[in-house]
């Protein structure tokens, strides 16, 4: 024993003088991208659960195969099923069904009210755990929990974080055209829990969230002014913001939150100002003849960017938050506007209007490498998911048809249209929810 | 290189002479401490990079989720009623508790790679080893521990080998599902060391390189769930000697992305 533990030391010792044996090497450059097949059974009940433990798994598996990144797999089709969380599952049982990834769960109510959800992602050929977590909360908040599960699952398989614990703020239309009541609404990233915050006595446009997603910034005819608005979705209050003589509108607040660009307009021409929230202390940005307006911010807070026809046609632009270097970034066909910079930083994303058609584009903020996301005709008003990769937009149908939200990610897979209580438009995503 | 198997066979002394084998001899010997070494290396590379990568998940991680709620009260009046929102005047966020009944758990983590030694492994172990132990202490051999020439060669690139690389890839490329969008698309460049059976099953499979980002975990599982999911490789098993090793097998999703 001795002389092989001597024997095993030396080898190590010299192990890198040693020819080693012949290996082939392999530069795998082509995949095929498929959806993750997942199986996701209702997550079992742990005493009295309210239901909740096969809800929230078919919200887990609602998110999931929107993401069109995975595909949940029919429960019908499992020819196992999972009796304690907490021992590893038989893997075999989940390969036949060409599963890749599972998830095991639990819910359980605790002896305080509240509701305890664990999890467990499993790697099926790997065999191993990929991730598990526990959350607790009060039971009336399930659906936010499901979201959560979804958000840590999509990020472990993805890197990236997940985008479904979020809101949309949008606008909810009725009525005939002529005569279209138009309200400030807000729901769930899947359409959940829909809920309107003006009653549709007066027009209201551009509603975009602030970086806690607890205020809401838009553009109202209140007293038949269009202004723009601050509504407290905690509080439920509502104020105006600032005190300017004329129309202000495109509001847009800074990743820090503490300011809110936005256009205001003098005379036919619209620039674009900065108000500082603490101080109400309104810097102007640009003082250009022509149409400056819809500022969204780089995630840095460093830079604007913005849309003007300065050059003949709407286009572009990028400036420094001070207004210093203002220059166009878009040169492609067209009329580009709308800019909304990722909250990665990467790109700019905008509507672009050429021969007839509005498109969704994406481009970095130097401008380069356009390309289209979208196949409507009538596609405008890109809003980003937290991470980055999804964006949703307004679609307008046809003729009389209705304006509805429809989402796609950042390469234009996985179009899908949003559910949203009748119609829908002007869509803006939240923040994570902290 | 002769083909091994047939002259162990036709080398094979009468049974009961207890000869040494004359030919085959150096064989195992060579093969056992690469053999070794390269398990060696495996295992190190996996305490140093898998087990970074791989790292069991916090479980320990509760998430406040009671902060945000709608009022019930507003100035402005809402058209239908909110559906019973749970209003929580507690914003603190909830403790962090321990989840110790998961702790506990026995289930693993991350397989630990099987490394057992190939059934083809070399008979008389110990004496091969005495063998080897004579051979490397021999003065003429070279011990420095930081030869250059020790690196993984990649083989001849002859027609031979790229034609077992094409086969091998042919098939792979249908299970391999990257993910897009890393802002830094290096960051998803993985790679393996990947042990075959002779039945082109998977042997073992040692993660090599990844980025220390959630990109390079999430590529490095990829990468995996697409070498399992693939399994058994459809190989040539006359050729099994060229192909029981795959090292570095890469993945890099950058050209993907471009388009």
């Amino acid at each position: 024993m001795k002389k092989l533990l001597l024997a095993l030391s030396l080898i190590a010792l010299l192990a890198p003088a040693l020819p080693a044996a012949a290996a082939i090497a392999v530069d795998v450059t082509q995949g095929n991208i498929q959806p993750l097949p997942i199986a996701i059974p209702d997550f079992l009940p742990a005493g009295n659960d309210g239901g909740n433990a096969a809800r929230i798994a078919q919200v887990v598996r609602d998110d999931l195969g929107r993401s069109g990144i995975f595909r949940p797999l029919d429960p019908k089709s499992f020819v196992d099923h999972i009796a304690n969380i907490n021992t590893a599952p038989n893997f075999a049982n989940w390969r036949v069904i060409n599963a890749q990834g599972l998830v095991t769960g639990e819910v359980a109510q605790m002896p305080d009210g509240r509701l305890r959800v664990a999890f467990r992602l499993w790697d099926v050929y790997g065999q191993s755990q990929m991730d598990g977590q526990q959350f607790f909360t009060q039971p009336q908040n399930w659906r936010r929990v499901a979201h959560m599960v979804s958000d840590a699952i999509y990020e472990r398989v993805t890197g990236e974080k997940g985008y479904f614990d979020t809101r949309i703020v949008f606008i909810s239309e009725t009525g005939p055209a002529q005569n279209r009541v138009k309200k400030l609404a807000v729901m769930d990233e899947d359409g959940a829990n829909p809920i309107f915050l003006t009653k549709g006595d007066y027009m209201v446009l551009t509603p975009r969230f602030n970086p806690t997603a607890q205020m809401i910034a838009y553009m109202s005819y209140i007293n038949g002014k269009p202004r723009v608005y601050l509504f407290d979705l905690e509080t439920g209050k509502q104020e105006r913001l600032g005190d300017f003589p004329n129309m202000t509108f495109s509001p847009r607040f800074s990743p820090d939150g503490n300011r809110v660009a936005l256009t205001l307009e003098n005379n036919g021409n619209s620039d674009i100002y900065v108000m500082d929230l603490r101080s109400r202390a309104v810097t102007r940005l640009t003082s250009d003849p022509a149409i400056d307006t819809a500022p969204s911010w780089s995630p840095d807070g460093r830079q604007i960017v913005f849309e003007s026809d300065r050059g003949g046609t709407q286009q572009i632009y990028v400036m420094n938050v001070d207004g210093s270097g203002q220059h166009r970034i878009s040169f492609g066909a067209g009329r580009n506007g709308t800019p909304v910079w990722s909250p990665r930083g990467d790109l700019i994303a905008f509507t672009k209007q050429d021969g007839g058609k509005f498109d969704i584009g994406v481009m970095r903020p130097d401008g380069s490498g356009e390309r289209m996301i979208s196949t409507g005709s009538h596609d405008e008003g890109p809003t980003w998911a937290p991470n980055g990769r999804v964006l949703m937009f307004t679609r307008q149908g046809r003729g009389a048809e209705q304006a509805q939200i429809w989402e796609v990610d950042v390469f234009g897979r996985n179009e899908r249209h949003v559910a949203s209580p009748g119609s829908a438009s002007d869509p803006a995503w939240s923040p994570l929810i902290q | 290189m002769p083909s091994a198997p047939s002259q162990t066979i036709s080398a094979r002394p009468p049974l009961g002479r207890g000869r040494p084998r004359p030919t085959t001899a150096r064989q195992p010997v060579l093969g056992l401490p690469a053999s070794l070494l390269l398990h060696g290396m495996a295992i190190a590379s996996i305490f140093l990079v898998f087990n970074s990568s791989f790292a069991p998940p916090q479980e320990s991680h509760a998430v406040p989720v009671e902060l945000v709620t709608l009022a019930r009260q507003t100035n402005v009046e809402a058209a239908a009623p909110p559906p019973d929102q749970p209003v929580k005047p507690d914003l603190a966020p909830l403790p962090a508790p321990p989840m110790p009944e998961i702790k506990a758990e026995p289930a693993p983590d991350i397989q630990p790679p099987k490394f057992e030694i190939r059934k083809e492994k070399p008979p008389d172990t110990r004496q091969d080893i005495s063998n080897l132990l004579n051979q490397l202490t021999r003065p003429e051999k070279p011990a420095k521990s930081n030869a250059p020439a020790a690196t993984q060669s990649a083989g001849p690139a002859t027609a031979m080998t790229s034609t077992l690389i094409d086969a091998f890839l042919s098939q792979i490329r249908n299970c391999w599902s990257p993910i897009a969008g890393a802002p830094n698309p290096a960051d998803q460049i993985v790679s393996f060391d990947l042990r075959l059976n002779p039945d082109g099953t998977v042997a073992a499979l040692t993660l090599l390189e990844a980025s220390r980002t959630p990109y390079g975990s999430a590529a490095a599982q990829a990468g995996s769930r697409a070498i399992y999911q693939c399994q058994p490789y459809r190989l040539p098993p006359e050729r099994y000697k060229d192909w029981r090793e795959i090292n570095p097998l890469r993945f890099d999703p950058r050209r993907m992305m471009q388009q």
